[in-house]
């Protein structure tokens, strides 16, 4: 075992993947020399050379493009869009390029693409530089999104995600690059398409996504000092999404709580209350609870931030809601 | 050989058309692409080609009449 | 140009240009759905340009580029039945007129302007860094000149030195906008400056002049010289699509003085100088009708893309 960081998980996953099959290459912004914003591809460059880690102009639409065409060709690009706030600028590649590609070639084209970026706020930047945005992309035939909230789990699922041949947007948190956490030395995979139960428990079930999956482990483990049983899972792939898991866990507890940082409305998280309300119906003691962001811009600061997205306090507060 | 010039669709809401105009006479000798007709829909004026080289024997709509696209409205006669 | 080569170019015009009023008038009967883009004029730039590339190179087109898919090689049968919706094209009839892959000859054409610019940098890219000498080629028109992804992916190429030949094809209009007055630089190719690029504008109507600026700028992109962008000075004679109210942006009097300077009439003059009999041309011309005549024939017969292939293909399920 090695205590490391998601950062210093990710790089392991990137260099893995980059000795395995020289097809796989880094593209982005200072992706190479600096390493990428918070240091996760650092020594790649020295190790791989800039054939492989290649950093790229400011151009989110070149970059994009360029991981397009390439992967049409054989290769198989992790194309990062620095921050997701970015990635408005390189959607018509994504959308209506890596999207379509394969379908509008009868199945013969392949768009083997990892679309790395990162969202979320907790670092003070902002409203444009703190948002989460992953249901733009899950509504988008074509894409897989996935949404790594561990140490562990981003290592298993870049891998994964490399390996596959679906273009994947694969959305990463800025506040958990130096969360830390034991992972093996030895290689492991973590299947796409498989959501994750990270606590076991019997009173409610919490579905939730990338930072707030700590947040609420956190708050299961205060609630079971009263007695109450909460069972977490992170989907891990928000698309496809692992209904199977979530209804057997709801149909167990009969009580459902989703949070996510992006807001409710049209968000993924209506996806998920949608799902559970038609396949647990019978089950359901009470309606599906959504605790999310709050419909507005990611505040300046590291109070008012904190204050409009879900918290420990908030879910443990919703949780005591649910199951009186 | 006699070949019938439908109401061309000029554009997806087209679904009527009126020859406002016939530009060639029964009898003329048209080349193909030569302008034989002026075309009105609800969006522009178009001009209608030919579409192969003959004589015009035949115009099958009255001018200022509005009819469905696809609808015949001239036959030319083909030299053999 | 000796008279053989220059003759095996006006074939190919002349038949690009029969193959577009075939797809034209079938688009005037709605078996051709969509919008319907005409390259009447521009035929130099196909054939000239196009024609050049094998077919491990790759072309980017664009909404007007099924005359493109035709010159680099792909079977004008395969190109009409996708834009008659039918299983037989080379989107299996689910891309249509606008936007449809041909896997196997390398074209990847698309309706979002300018996006193929960054494509073919990426796909240049991969073509250099496994070794081969083949080019990315993208095609694309006044309009896209103005998007963000042409200057994005021109720097790109321009950076990384990458074998890819940009062909702007100046038609003077992006659908009723006159070039004159949506582009602030004139010539195009002045553009090239910012990408430290030869600025290179070549007469679009010319097939030979095309051709020769086309071989240079695909050699130099073979050899390791990097990329090329080619404005193309051409002029399509026909509306943006078929149907559109052409009267709004231009006059009759324009389009008549261009039409004289049709590239197929410009290479027909020249090859009547060089010898070439009428007949002899008068029998190619008959020959493309006779197989374009065949062509429609079978396509119409062609059965439509089902309901189970359009919900095909969507992503590669998971194991």
């Amino acid at each position: 075992m090695q205590n490391i960081t998601y950062g210093e998980a990710l790089g392991q996953a990137y260099r893995e993947e980059m000795l395995r099959d020289e097809n796989v290459y880094l593209v982005g912004e200072d992706v190479g020399r600096w390493g990428s914003l918070y240091r996760a591809s650092r020594g790649l460059l020295e190790e791989f050379g800039p054939d492989r880690v290649k950093d790229a102009p400011l151009s989110e639409a070149a970059i994009a493009g360029c991981a397009v065409g390439s992967a049409a060709m054989g290769m198989r690009p992790i194309a990062e869009i620095m921050y997701i706030d970015f990635i408005s600028i390189a959607m018509d590649q994504i959308v209506n390029h890596a999207a379509k590609w394969h379908q509008l070639s009868n199945g013969k084209v392949k768009m083997p693409i990892v679309f790395r970026t990162q969202g979320g706020g907790g670092r003070r930047n902002s409203s444009q530089h703190s948002q989460s945005l992953e249901n733009w992309f899950v509504n988008i035939p074509g894409l897989i999104v996935v949404m790594p909230s561990s140490p562990y789990d981003i290592k298993g699922l870049l891998k994964s995600s490399v390996r596959n041949d679906n273009p994947v947007v694969f959305i990463e948190h800025k506040s958990l690059y130096f969360a830390k956490e034991d992972v093996p030395t030895e290689e492991y995979l973590i299947p796409l398409g498989k959501a994750h139960v990270k606590r076991e428990g019997e009173d409610v079930s919490i579905i939730a996504t990338s930072w707030m999956v700590g947040f609420a482990l956190e708050a299961a483990k205060q609630l079971s000092n009263e007695g109450v049983s909460c069972e977490v899972i992170d989907p891990r792939t928000i698309w496809p999404l692992d209904k199977e898991t979530i209804v057997n866990s709801v149909n167990k507890t009969k009580r459902c709580i989703v949070v996510t940082e992006a807001p409710a409305e049209g968000g993924w998280s209506g996806e998920v209350a949608s799902v559970v309300s038609e396949q647990c119906f019978d089950m359901l003691e009470k309606p599906v609870k959504r605790n999310t962001g709050l419909r507005t811009g990611i505040p300046y600061g590291p109070v008012l931030e904190l204050q409009v997205i879900p918290s420990v306090e908030k879910i443990v507060k919703d949780v005591r809601e649910i199951i009186s | 050989m006699k070949t019938t010039v439908t109401m061309p669709k000029y554009g997806e809401t087209m679904e009527e058309g009126i020859v406002t105009e016939w530009t060639v006479d029964i009898g003329d000798t048209v080349e193909e692409g030569d302008i034989i007709a002026e075309i009105e829909t609800h969006k522009s004026v178009f001009e209608l080609e030919a579409p192969i080289s003959g004589k015009m024997i035949e115009f099958l709509v009255e001018t200022g009449q509005s009819v469905p696209v696809n609808t015949p409205i001239a036959v030319i006669n083909t030299s053999s | 140009m000796d008279k053989k080569e220059l003759l095996g170019l006006y074939q190919k015009m002349l038949y690009l240009r029969l193959f577009d009023d075939m797809c034209r008038n079938l688009k005037m009967q709605d078996i051709v759905w969509s919008g319907y883009h005409p390259s009447t004029g521009q035929e130099a730039v196909a054939a000239g340009v196009i024609s050049q590339l094998r077919k491990e190179d790759c072309l980017l087109g664009n909404h007007r580029s099924h005359g493109h898919a035709v010159a680099k090689g792909s079977s004008s049968r395969a190109i009409l039945t996708e834009m008659m919706g039918r299983q037989t094209g080379v989107s299996g009839g689910l891309g249509g007129a606008m936007q449809f892959i041909h896997a196997e000859n390398n074209v990847f054409c698309g309706s979002i302007v300018g996006s193929g610019i960054p494509i073919a940098a990426g796909m240049g890219l991969a073509l250099k860094q496994k070794g081969t000498d083949h080019v990315a080629m993208s095609i694309f028109g006044d309009g896209a000149c103005n998007t963000g992804a042409f200057h994005e992916g021109l720097n790109l190429a321009a950076i990384w030195k990458l074998p890819v030949v940009y062909i702007l094809e100046n038609n003077q209009f992006a659908e009723a906008m006159p070039v004159g007055e949506f582009v602030a630089c004139s010539p195009l190719s002045k553009r090239a400056r910012a990408y430290d690029l030869e600025e290179i504008t070549v007469d679009g109507n010319d097939v030979e002049a095309v051709h020769e600026a086309a071989r240079k700028a695909i050699e130099k992109a073979r050899s390791g010289g990097g990329p090329s962008l080619i404005e193309a000075y051409t002029y399509r004679t026909r509306g943006h699509y078929v149907g559109d109210p052409e009267n709004t942006y231009r006059t009759k009097e324009e389009v008549k003085e261009w039409k004289k300077k049709c590239p197929i009439l410009q290479c027909k003059n020249k090859l009547l100088e060089l010898g070439a009999a009428e007949d002899e041309l008068e029998d190619i011309k008959k020959d493309i009708k006779t197989g374009l005549k065949e062509d429609q024939e079978w396509a119409l017969e062609q059965p439509f893309a089902t309901f189970e292939q359009a919900t095909d293909h969507v992503w590669i399920p998971l194991q």
